[in-house]
């Protein structure tokens, strides 16, 4: 038997009753001279929610000080009321999909997913049927003998997650789980997130593309160059934002022309030109300006080459958020 | 009454996934082959060598010259010798002084005085005994006095004086004229060489070649290259202290590691074993020594496998350092042969290992310094000049040179089990105290 | 054009690298479709643009050839003295520096010897025969601890880090064919332990010669041995490098090839020593790399050799070592995909 080195006591209990999955008080984190977070404070007990940030946000440092891979220089990080780096007890209850490709690609799926649910504790047989049971959860049940460097990248990231659901967690960490998928693996696993949700754990899930976020849930955190930016629900966000005219972006080869067509429109709020073949159109009401958009092209006979929304994407909401603080 | 879940629940499973795990890895990495499959192959090489030696008979060599007939009268020198007749006159020979005495055949001159020592561990003693009546003269009768038979000058007429020098550490012999002059080369050779091999072979084949290396190719990169790969976090984001981590990585390396090595040594001590010289069929005095190096090595893979393994977590420059430690213990082993008193040599792993194959060795072999003695007391130097005129053999006997250099007496001035026990207290208490600062490093560690 | 595209691609002998067949092949292509200026997606779609796709033939000059393998050099070089070239690390650098002193031991003492008047050092450590040979080939301390050493460094990452993170892209999509790439990445390493090796017996030479004001005589005595001298750490210095680069090439890691490179130098040479030891077979020293090198480097020189076989057989022995480690380096490279493996 091996000592437990770190600890005075031997038995403790696992978990505290009524503490939350995870609680940051005033948690900062900082690589040399640049800030990973900056003060953030959060509790998060139950249901799925989801983290969004541009890269280097912070969304990473977040969740590698969640699983104990990095330490908070500042302020306290509770996972289940426990200090990972004073125990290693409350990671039987996590667990934790990285951001990173790399695996260990000389094992089979079920080989892995199996191997690691032994160190939680569990006998070989237990861990070869829990594995297989998350393996089916995940849908890799007809690969889970080939060798995982022959996965594609959407089996990849799906294994992961099976490797991270092996011992039932009750907290869910999933870093970028998206990233890298074509769009049938991603329905796949945004999936098997909103099951995992349902199931009532606590599930964490980091993205910077917010329509993805959106298909999940609607409960999400924002963060922006190490700051908590926002937090709640991602509709009192979303209407806060329309409270914000949106824009619609022409490519035309006569901004002009078209403008003059568009200015009679009630929906429109104002127009901006950008450049010579581009004309940005202010609304308040998106839906109903773009299903009248092609009558009104149409007629003008303006030869439109692209419309886009350059305001839906977590770019323009952050610009629209941080507004306030400059 | 539900089971109370400790954080020692488990304990025994997680050591034997994580240990399964690292062996798994390693037999699937190609590298791990090819540097067990050079070091098989460079043991074979060894024994080859050896075996080859030891089936090569030593041509006998006249070491008095007195199967020689210097002066053409057919009567040999020996025998000249013994009637004290002129070796160099053809005009004065044996047959002269008896006529029945006819020459006798030169090839009873040829390795007729071996050794005859039995020694005690008193420090001064009277050994030998002449076989050959160059010394004793018994045809002479009263010629020859005593103290003309007594060139050493102890008091004691054709014998030889050995004596334990505790300063150099090895037996003195000065042996009266003619005395054990003319031994069997071909016997000595065998036996000296055989010595020389299993001690040579278990240092530096086994304790330093495979002792360092081995660790230095499988153990570096147990942390490291999991580092590298961006998957330590399967391991240590788990409900497991990073000690364990540490402890059953380094148990995987040394379940592959502890096999190999015995059945290198088994391989070794079979083949050496069989190829013994003497009269049974396998010498199994031998096994002692090769479970002393069996041991050493062990050791010296869990020692090194330990060093290694916490050198490439530390740091991404710990295999630099890694490399450079591996030169020290080289320098060190180098020392350690040729002088392991100096204190230097102690500063090392290596030299622990190899004095725990020199306590083996002297246990087993007890009477190995004495045998150096004999092969050197075989000069033919001054001792013979006296009486032949000529030098006849300016070498020591064939092997000795061998077994003189790698035959280390335990240098810590105790007896050699309780330097064995010594040894093998250093070498654990290393590997203790190395996971140990290991672990404090590793518990603080930030896996980014 | 197919014939220069197999040039460069393949390395074929005899014909011209100029690389242009490379660059066309990165920006545009030299298949007859010069005249394609666009493939436009026609705007049916609705939400979004599709960009108007514009492909053109490259029709650049490019520099000579030796001038590319000459930035490839470069690159490797200048990163031991100053940034913004191959990174070496801080180790590298203070071990390269260290291994330069040792180096320079001799001279030192030796000037130390002139100093004080005391002969007998000077004798010990000054130009002479057996000296020339011991800075370049002596065992201890340089071919036991520096020179390996630097050698394991030196060739550590130097392919296998191209091979780990596919940086060998960064070479092979450019007009440079593998073979200049391995041959550059050769010369590097082989200047970089020349200058250690080679240069610092110059340095010894020279020196000496500074320090006593010798005459003309005495440099017609010296200056063959001094060229033999070079010439004997030029073979280790392209022994050591081709076994090196053969290692790295074989390897994804850094620390394989340097430990295997140790393991080589010092693991043969120990295991020739046991057996010289006890069977007196030196034969068994055709299989250590240094050993050979000094065999040849001592019949060079005319010292007295320390082996009993002939001095031809270390000769084919370094032959057959330095043909078997170039053949695996170059098929290697070759056959290296460039990818991240």
């Amino acid at each position: 038997m091996i000592p437990d080195m770190s600890q005075q006591g031997g038995d403790e209990p696992i978990a505290q009753a009524d503490s939350p999955a995870i609680l940051l008080d005033h948690v900062s984190k900082w690589y040399g001279q640049v800030v990973g977070l900056n003060d953030v404070s959060i509790a998060i007990s139950g249901g799925v929610t989801g983290v969004l940030g541009m890269n280097g946000a912070g969304k990473s440092t977040l969740f590698k000080l969640l699983c104990g891979r990095i330490k908070p220089n500042q302020g306290t990080l509770r996972l289940f009321g426990i200090n990972p780096w004073q125990s290693t007890s409350p990671f039987s209850k996590i667990g934790y999909v990285s951001e990173s490709e790399r695996l260990h690609d000389w094992m089979t799926g079920l080989e892995f997913v199996s191997t690691f649910a032994r160190l939680h504790g569990l006998s070989r047989e237990e861990a070869v049927k829990q594995a297989e049971r998350v393996i089916e959860f995940v849908g890799l049940t007809d690969v889970m003998n080939k060798r995982i460097g022959k996965y594609s990248k959407g089996m990849r990231q799906r294994i992961k997650i099976a490797h991270a659901l092996v011992n039932d967690p009750e907290l869910i960490i999933l870093d970028e789980p998206l990233q890298g998928c074509d769009p049938l693996a991603r329905t796949t696993i945004m999936n098997v997130i909103r099951e995992l949700g349902a199931q009532g754990r606590t599930v964490l899930v980091s993205s910077h593309i917010l329509q993805e976020i959106e298909r999940i849930t609607e409960q999400i955190v924002i963060l922006h160059r190490g700051r908590l930016l926002a937090l709640g629900n991602l509709h009192a966000i979303r209407s806060m934002l329309d409270e914000h005219p949106h824009s619609i972006r022409l490519t035309c080869d006569n901004p002009r022309g078209i403008a003059h067509a568009l200015v009679e429109n009630d929906l429109v709020d104002g127009l901006v030109f950008e450049s010579d073949e581009s004309l940005v159109i202010k609304t308040h009401h998106l839906g109903d300006m773009h299903a009248q958009l092609p009558a009104v092209i149409h007629e003008s006979g303006v030869r439109v080459t692209g419309i886009d929304n350059p305001d839906d994407n977590l770019e323009s909401i952050l610009q629209y958020l941080t507004r306030g603080d400059s | 009454m539900t089971e109370k879940k400790s954080r020692y629940s488990g304990v025994d499973k997680k050591a034997a996934a994580l240990t399964g795990f690292t062996i798994r890895q390693m037999r699937t990495k190609l590298s791990t082959w090819a540097v067990m499959g050079v070091g098989m192959l460079a043991i074979l090489m060894v024994l080859l060598f050896h075996v080859d030696a030891q089936t090569r008979t030593i041509e006998d060599i006249d070491n008095d010259l007195d199967s020689y007939d210097f002066d053409g009268d057919g009567y040999p020198n020996g025998q000249e010798v013994r009637w004290l007749t002129d070796i160099r006159d053809p005009d004065d020979h044996p047959g002269l002084i008896n006529s029945s005495i006819t020459p006798d055949d030169p090839s009873l001159y040829i390795n007729e005085d071996g050794f005859d020592w039995d020694i005690d561990s008193s420090s001064l003693q009277s050994v030998g005994k002449d076989d050959d009546g160059d010394c004793e003269h018994p045809e002479a009768g009263e010629m020859v006095t005593d103290s003309q038979k007594d060139s050493n000058g102890n008091g004691i007429p054709c014998d030889i004086q050995v004596r334990w020098s505790e300063i150099e550490g090895k037996w003195q012999s000065k042996s009266d004229i003619g005395v054990d002059e003319d031994p069997d080369e071909d016997e000595y050779f065998h036996e000296a060489m055989h010595r020389a091999f299993i001690i040579g072979f278990g240092k530096v084949g086994f304790v330093l070649l495979i002792g360092i290396f081995l660790p230095l190719f499988l153990a570096t990169g147990l942390i490291r290259q999991e580092i590298e790969n961006e998957t330590l976090h399967y391991l240590v984001s788990k409900p497991i202290h990073r000690a364990e981590v540490l402890i059953y990585r380094l148990l995987g390396f040394l379940a592959i590691a502890i096999p190999y090595i015995a059945i290198l040594v088994i391989l070794s001590a079979l083949v050496v074993g069989f190829a013994a010289p003497g009269d049974s069929f396998f010498r199994i005095q031998d096994l002692g020594i090769w479970l002393g190096i069996m041991l050493a090595s062990w050791l010296m893979v869990i020692v090194y496998g330990a060093i290694f393994m916490v050198f490439g977590m530390v740091h991404r420059f710990g295999m630099i350092a890694a490399i450079i430690l591996g030169v020290w213990e080289f320098v060190l082993a180098m020392i350690t042969l040729a002088d392991p008193s100096l204190f230097i040599a102690r500063l090392s792993v290596v030299f622990w290992g190899m004095t725990i194959v020199d306590a083996c060795a002297s246990m087993i072999y007890p009477n190995t310094p004495l045998l150096i003695a004999q092969g050197r007391s075989i000069s033919g130097g001054d001792d013979f000049s006296a009486l032949t005129g000529y030098i006849s053999s300016p070498n020591n006997l064939p092997g000795t040179e061998a077994l003189n250099s790698f035959w280390n007496s335990p240098s810590l001035g105790f007896s050699p089990f309780i330097t064995l026990l010594i040894s093998v207290f250093v070498l654990l208490a290393m590997m203790i105290s190395m996971l140990f600062i290991g672990q404090a490093i590793f518990k603080g560690k930030e896996i980014s | 054009m197919s014939e220069d595209v197999d040039a460069e691609f393949l390395g074929q002998e005899g014909l011209a690298v100029t690389g242009k067949a490379r660059m066309e092949a990165a920006y545009g292509s030299g298949d007859g479709d010069e005249e394609l200026t666009a493939q436009v997606a026609q705007s049916s779609v609705v939400g979004g643009t599709i960009f108007e796709q514009k492909y053109r033939p490259w029709r650049g000059e490019l520099n000579p050839r030796w001038m590319r393998n000459w930035s490839i050099l470069r690159h490797h070089l200048l990163g031991i003295v100053k940034k913004g070239h191959k990174p070496w690390g801080w180790p590298m650098r203070m071990a390269l520096l260290s291994c330069f002193f040792v180096a320079m031991g001799d001279l030192s003492l030796a000037f130390l010897g002139t100093v004080i008047g005391d002969s007998d050092i000077y004798r010990l450590f000054g130009v002479s025969r057996g000296n020339l040979y011991g800075h370049v080939l002596g065992f201890f301390p340089r071919n036991a601890i520096c020179f390996p050493v630097i050698t394991a460094l030196l060739i550590g990452g130097m392919i296998s880090d191209d091979r780990r993170h596919g940086t060998s892209a960064v070479y092979f999509s450019r007009p440079i064919n593998r073979r200049d790439y391995t041959a550059m990445k050769f010369i590097s390493i082989a200047v970089i332990l020349g200058l250690l090796i080679v240069g610092t017996l110059v340095l010894y030479y020279v020196g000496d010669i500074l320090m006593r004001g010798e005459g003309w005589a005495w440099l017609i005595d010296t200056f063959p041995a001094f060229l033999l001298a070079a010439l004997a750490g030029t073979i280790l210095v392209f022994t050591y490098t081709s076994i090196g680069l053969a290692l790295s090439s074989v390897s994804q890691g850094r620390f394989f090839p340097a430990v295997a490179f140790m393991a080589i130098i010092l693991g043969s040479k120990l295991l020739a020593f046991l057996v010289w030891q006890l069977f007196e077979r030196s034969v068994i020293y055709l299989i250590s790399p240094y050993d050979v090198v000094a065999h040849i480097g001592q019949s060079l020189l005319g010292l007295s050799s320390d082996y009993s076989h002939p001095w031809t057989w270390s000769l084919v022995s370094m032959l057959l070592m330095n043909a078997t480690a170039l053949y695996v380096l170059t098929s290697r490279i070759a056959s290296m995909e460039v990818s991240r493996e």
